[in-house]
């Protein structure tokens, strides 16, 4: 179970990792940084 | 805790590896960008504000993008398409979706198959494409991501130039950000390519990208 839910958090780890990445450099792009 | 390690170790070793070489890249890239100031007799800049350029924005998302379009690509296209011998291809007389049976959708799901899998109708069909539309998604945001700041990073060259700004739309149709897309892409393709091209002789004992060391050269979809 708790393999399970670590599997799960590495996931997520990539997933925020990956979205924030986009978010942040697009908002910088965007405002003309 | 020596579990978790064991059973993520690819996921970690790797993003371990994405953030030391993400961490030196923008050293370099700092570098790099204060040294072409100092050259243009502009001001050179502190790190932190070279974390939050544009100029660091293009240097990695033009490669983020590439990298997916290749996942994504690779993804849908060994749906359809094969090649005989090569351990990433699926088996010859399996082109296309495959039934419903096969892939353990709608009814034919197991008792422990991730439960839109099972559901049928719209979900069991987003949840069958989900890792092309996610890994679909990150090329596009990270492709619209290089051009917005592609064209912020290429202006301000320009103007250092006293040339003038370019509009988003201008930037589009640039050769800077032509350029930097295209050397990209080629580089994916042809690695991708040729993987599946000499996964068919050539061999890796235990690697799931391989074939088994022994398996003939014909034997097609085999992983080992």
């Amino acid at each position: 179970m708790r393999g399970r839910v670590l599997m799960r958090a590495m996931f997520w780890t990539y997933t925020v990792l990956i979205a924030v990445g986009l978010a942040f450099y697009i908002a910088i792009g965007l405002i003309g940084q | 805790m020596k579990k978790f390690v064991r059973d993520n170790s690819l996921s970690i070793f790797f993003l371990a590896l994405f953030l030391l070489a993400l961490g030196f890249q923008s050293l370099a890239g700092w570098q790099d960008f204060n040294n072409a100031q100092l050259r243009h007799h502009g001001e050179a800049i502190g790190y932190g504000r070279y974390l939050v350029s544009s100029e660091f924005g293009v240097a990695m998302l033009e490669n983020w993008q590439s990298e997916y379009l290749q996942f994504t690509l690779y993804v849908v296209a060994t749906v359809w398409f094969l090649q005989r011998g090569s351990p990433e291809s699926k088996e010859l007389d399996q082109p296309g979706p495959e039934s419903d049976e096969e892939q353990k959708v709608g009814r034919h799901a197991d008792a422990d198959s991730p439960r839109w899998a099972g559901a049928g109708g719209l979900r069991a069909s987003l949840y069958s494409n989900s890792l092309l539309i996610v890994m679909g998604a990150i090329w596009v945001l990270s492709w619209l991501g290089q051009s917005i700041t592609g064209r912020v990073a290429y202006n301000e060259e320009r103007i250092e130039h006293m040339q003038g700004a370019l509009s988003y739309g201008e930037y589009l149709g640039s050769a800077d950000f032509w350029e930097r897309t295209l050397q990209n892409w080629q580089s994916e393709f042809l690695a991708v390519g040729s993987m599946a091209i000499l996964a068919v002789y050539l061999r890796q004992r235990g690697s799931p990208e391989s074939k088994p060391v022994g398996a003939a050269h014909e034997h097609t979809g085999v992983t080992g």
